[in-house]
């Protein structure tokens, strides 16, 4: 290090506290930091384009003790979950016989990786004409986004169940089908579910709003679309502030099912 | 190619599994039969039928049912390919097609180019990469849609705020896979390249990119579905224009066929776009075994 | 159980067999095996006219040089395979499908990575439908009789060495309480050492148990510590060379086999048959 190098740092001291600070206040300061730049240039801009931050707190308190938030999250999951679960059973049967028989394996398969790249968003309006505006056919949306990663995780899961494995089980009298499933390739399959959950996860909520907004009712999706409609931004953003929250919450719980099911992994 | 430790709860896949998941397995990728025996038209009809056979049936089983339903509403195949022709013929698909290509690619190519420099620096530089990373997966796990009330205020309907959209989905897959990769290079690698006295810059264009390349691949597969994604938003929820605005008006008119078959050609793009970065990803294997 | 591993030890080094078919416990009759690499590859002739015995309380090692197909009748006779013709006969019945009465011990140890140690072992016998405190009994005394440790019961696989793994397959096949052993070079993914104590306490149990052990091995110097008969598998296609008895005083872990001065005798006499075969499939390769 040069004595001109030795000089800065010590001139700038703050400068070097903060980088040698833990990360928790690095976390904070660059959040403060943003914070700070975000009221000051609300300072020079319309509330309607951009709000102070402050304002967002305060709307999402009263979002919060009006009970309109939890009401529409409440509603938001409903939707979610009985999209989710969908998604995860038919993706559970078809993937398993996608990946179990070979003749349906070699039947699917090519179409796979199409469905998979295809923005299944852009059936949405379509679903909603076929199924109905209301639960049934925003479930549908939901399904619709979230199954093919299910499927293809589920597929190449059990695809890839060791086969070693596999044998072993079938030469101790593992017979029945369900039994192998059961025991062995469900089992080695897990991880690589869970991965496909995750990301099903991420593309039901995304479903999920696009119904709702679509819709402009119900759920998160409607809050914003109604706040929005009167221009109270600080709302707006208040209300989309619980979505990443909600996707973040769920990815954390999927994250604590593969930890668990991870255990036996070094 | 190992795993990357799973770092902070997020809702991206996890690269790797994502990647292994859509690698054909061996039965659909290696027909059985010899290679020096049977001719290349066997083995494609060997490849091919069972697909075919699925296909077909598919079609016939969905045309029969909505042909007793109700056709239209349905979207009967044949009404459907009826359709498609309709749109072709008298230019509005092309059009259409035109005018969504003219912010997709843009709009994805200033992803690719902000997300991999994004994502080198937070690969590079542990601090910043840990700082930024809970933004990142923030605006990973918001729904585009979310925003488009904001999007409007800010940049209107037009142009700019199609980009908008595009470039937000974009840029944070390819910025995250990225930098796991950069995360990933070889210690080894580093160290001899640094024992040359080589640069940061001269480490990343030599070192780190290359040996980053099927990350930045995988993250750029995310990436591009989330632009089409993206484009499908903005042009159903922005303003009606190019292939979601004939999906969103033809869904209001009740025109079934109409409607798949501007969706047709969106999974055609993103079929394509997947096609490409996986001959892509072969070539470059390639030429690094070599 | 001194005099049963004596009477044992005659009856198979004298190759007689008083209950006539009865002292069989399972034996390989004309099998012949080939396998097709793609739909019209030319058929590869693996095994052509395998056959052999295996007495009761017997420990059959079968050797030969690499690719001569001694894995693939191993899977065989335990029915993870089928044979293009030829039979496999236990216990007087033909053998169609794999069954916990003949238990694997495999070279990778096929353990269950989700499973830990002890319900690795219940395996076999929750997949019978043993209750689970009698499942849980049996495989501590199956564990304890291999050796492994009582603390590791709650480990993962992952968590303990190759040789310790690989207790815990011989305790899994031993808790089936089958009577036959199959075992595809069980020590051969573990070093030297390990491998040592290992063939010392498979011999130990194997007396105790008295099981009928088939063992295919690369290894001249495990195939003569612990057999009885040494059968010689030719190289492409896999046949019959000859079937080597071991003459060597048992229980062989109470001295040191290699002392023996029968030992060198018999493991010249097993190379010899061995490399001329190498030699032989170098000759065929040649045109
Ligand atoms: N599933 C299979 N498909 C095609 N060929 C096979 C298959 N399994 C084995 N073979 C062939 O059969 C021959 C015998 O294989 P096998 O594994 O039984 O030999 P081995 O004696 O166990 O060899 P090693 O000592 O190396 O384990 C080899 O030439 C091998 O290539
Ligand atoms: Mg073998």
């Amino acid at each position: 290090m040069t004595a001109t190098d030795t000089k800065r740092l010590r001139r700038f001291n703050t400068a070097r506290t903060l980088r040698q600070s833990p990360m928790w206040a690095k976390h904070l300061t660059l959040g403060l930091g943003l914070i700070a730049l975000w009221e000051l240039s609300s300072l020079f801009l319309d509330p309607i384009v951009l709000p102070p931050f402050h304002s967002v707190v305060v709307a999402f308190f009263v979002l919060l003790f009006n009970g309109s938030l939890i009401a529409a999250l409440g509603q938001s999951l409903l939707l979610l979950v009985l999209g989710l679960a969908a998604a995860l059973v038919t993706g559970l049967v078809v993937g398993i016989i996608v990946g179990r028989v070979s003749i349906v394996e070699r039947m699917v398969v090519p179409f796979l990786g199409a469905l998979y790249a295809m923005p299944t968003i852009a059936l949405i309006p379509l679903m909603l004409v076929w199924f109905g505006f209301g639960l049934g056919g925003r479930v549908v949306v939901v399904w619709l986004v979230a199954f093919f990663p299910m499927l293809v995780a589920v597929h190449a899961g059990v695809r890839d169940a060791p086969r070693d494995l596999t044998e072993v089980a079938r030469s101790f009298g593992v017979r029945r089908e369900i039994t192998l499933l059961r025991t062995v390739i469900l089992p080695s399959a897990l991880p690589m579910i869970l991965n496909g959950l995750r990301l099903s996860v991420g593309r039901g909520i995304v479903g999920m709003v696009i119904a709702e907004v679509y819709l402009r009712l119900g759920g998160i999706g409607g809050l914003i679309s109604e706040y929005g409609a009167v221009f109270r931004t600080d709302y707006v953003i208040a209300a989309i502030a619980s979505l990443p929250a909600l996707g973040l919450l769920l990815a954390a719980g999927v994250e604590y099912l593969e930890r668990r099911v991870r255990h036996w992994r070094r | 190619m190992q795993t990357p430790p799973s770092q902070a709860a997020s809702l991206r896949p996890d690269a790797v599994t994502a990647e292994a998941a859509l690698v054909p397995s061996p039965v659909a990728g290696r027909p059985p039969g010899s290679v020096l025996r049977a001719s290349w038209w066997q083995l494609a009809l060997r490849r091919w039928w069972p697909p075919a056979v699925f296909g077909l049936a598919a079609l016939i089983l969905w045309e029969l049912i909505s042909q007793s339903i109700n056709p239209l509403l349905f979207a009967a195949p044949s009404r459907t390919v009826e359709a498609f022709g309709e749109l072709i013929l008298s230019g509005e698909l092309l059009d259409a097609l035109i005018v969504t290509l003219s912010y997709l690619v843009p709009g994805l190519l200033i992803s690719v180019v902000l997300g991999i420099a994004l994502g080198i620096f937070m690969g590079r530089s542990v601090t910043w990469g840990t700082l930024l990373q809970p933004y990142l997966d923030a605006i990973y796990a918001l729904p585009r849609v979310a925003i488009i009330p904001l999007v409007i205020l800010w940049f209107g309907v037009g142009y700019e705020a199609r980009i908008f959209i595009i470039v937000l989905g974009s840029v944070v897959p390819i910025a995250m896979s990225t930098s796991a990769g950069v995360r990933y290079t070889s210690v080894k690698l580093l160290e001899a390249a640094r024992s040359f006295q080589a640069t940061e810059l001269q480490i990343i264009r030599h070192v780190v990119i290359p040996s980053s390349i099927p990350f930045i691949i995988s993250g750029l597969r995310i990436g591009t579905e989330r632009a089409l994604v993206g484009a499908v938003i903005a042009e159903v929820f922005l303003s009606l224009t190019g292939l979601g605005g004939i999906i969103q008006t033809e869904a209001e008119r009740f025109n079934a066929p109409y409607v798949i078959a501007a969706a047709l050609v969106y999974a055609l793009l993103g079929g394509l776009s997947m096609t490409a970065l996986g001959a892509i990803e072969r070539r470059i294997a390639a030429w690094k075994a070599a | 159980m001194r005099e049963n591993l004596s009477k044992k030890a005659s009856a198979a080094g004298q190759g007689e067999n008083p209950d006539g078919v009865d002292a069989v416990a399972i034996s390989a009759r004309n099998i012949v095996k080939t396998y097709t690499i793609g739909r019209e590859g030319k058929p590869m002739l693996v095994l052509d006219d395998v056959s052999l015995d295996v007495r009761r309380g017997e420990f059959l090692a079968i050797i030969g040089p690499s690719g001569s197909g001694k894995t693939t009748l191993l899977r065989i006779i335990a029915s993870l395979e089928s044979a293009d013709s030829g039979q496999v006969i236990a216990q007087g019945r033909p053998v169609t499908q794999p069954s916990a009465e003949r238990a694997m011990v495999f070279q990778h140890f096929g353990l269950f990575p989700w499973k830990n140690i002890i319900d690795n072992v219940k395996f076999p016998l929750k997949i019978r439908g043993v209750k689970d405190a009698e499942a849980t009994a049996i495989a501590r005394d199956q564990l304890r009789r291999v050796g492994l440790k009582p603390q590791f019961e709650q480990s993962h696989p992952h968590q303990l060495s190759g040789g310790m793994q690989q207790r815990v397959g011989l305790a899994r096949a031993l808790a089936t309480d089958a009577d036959v052993l199959l075992m595809d070079e069980p020590f051969g993914a573990l070093d030297a050492q390990t491998r040592e104590v290992l063939q010392g306490d498979l011999a130990r149990v194997c007396a105790q148990t008295s099981k009928t052990v088939i063992l295919v091995t690369h290894d001249i110097d495990e195939a003569v510590l612990l057999a009885d008969r040494i059968l010689v598998l030719t190289a492409g296609p896999g046949r019959v060379g000859e079937i080597v008895d071991v003459d060597l005083p048992r229980p062989r872990w109470e001295y040191d086999v290699r002392a023996h001065p029968k030992y060198p005798e018999v493991r010249r006499h097993v190379w010899d048959l061995l490399r001329s075969h190498i030699t032989e499939d170098g000759a065929n390769d040649g045109d």
